[in-house]
């Protein structure tokens, strides 16, 4: 099953994205990013 | 659940799209009126910082403005997050469960959840093979070598993709 295995302890969200391995992963990893979030019904 | 909320959060590059950009599209696929059914699945603009606050306000005032409706029949919510914890496997990249052959290579580069949900490739994938990037398999095949997946896997998306525009999957 694709994410997060059975088990596996939750995370909370650090603020940094942590997918460095595939190469574009890499390139917008590099990204000073901003977030939203929403609750969508 | 307890007090918790399903939302969605995206990490987005403030250079490419604006907020106010996210916030439309919020807008755009949700009523401001429309009735919470549950807190679980509550509508609400989540802010992280006073900036967005400011413009989730605004932009809720023109929402309501557009559609004729009263302040007081607004149900959408406007609150600071708290914290964010991921959801549980089958919530992250849904449609990739229906190709193991992406899966399995996705979950060997990521052994943690975490780094997967956070992955760029994955969603991206996850977007064009589910009901997202309007099925713009011409762009999928323009951005693919970009990902840097194996050969194989790549060979097989093209041909997925190939196929899909030829009418013959």
């Amino acid at each position: 099953m694709v994410g997060i295995a059975p088990g596996e302890k939750l995370s909370l969200a650090d603020g940094k994205v942590s997918a460095t391995t595939l190469p574009l992963d890499v390139k917008t990893a590099k990204v000073k990013f901003e977030t939203a979030t929403f609750g969508i019904g | 659940m307890g007090d918790h909320t399903e939302a969605i959060s995206i990490d987005f590059d403030p250079d490419v799209l604006s907020y106010s950009d996210l916030l439309d599209f919020f807008w755009s696929a949700h009523r401001c009126d429309q009735v919470n059914r549950s807190r679980q699945y509550m509508n609400a603009v989540f802010y992280h910082n006073e900036a967005q606050q400011k413009a989730a306000e605004a932009s809720l005032t023109v929402a309501a403005k557009k559609l004729g409706v009263e302040v007081a029949a607004v149900q959408t919510s406007i609150i600071s997050v708290k914290e964010f914890t991921y959801a549980e496997a089958y919530h992250q990249k849904y449609y990739l469960t229906r190709y193991p052959e992406i899966r399995d290579v996705l979950t060997a580069a990521y052994q943690d959840g975490k780094s997967l949900a956070d992955s760029t490739v994955a969603m991206r994938l996850n977007a064009y093979l589910g009901s997202g990037m309007k099925k713009n398999w011409k762009e999928f095949l323009t951005e693919l070598p970009e990902f840097g997946l194996p050969e194989k896997l790549e060979q097989y998306l093209e041909r997925l993709a190939t196929d899909t525009l030829a009418g013959t999957k």
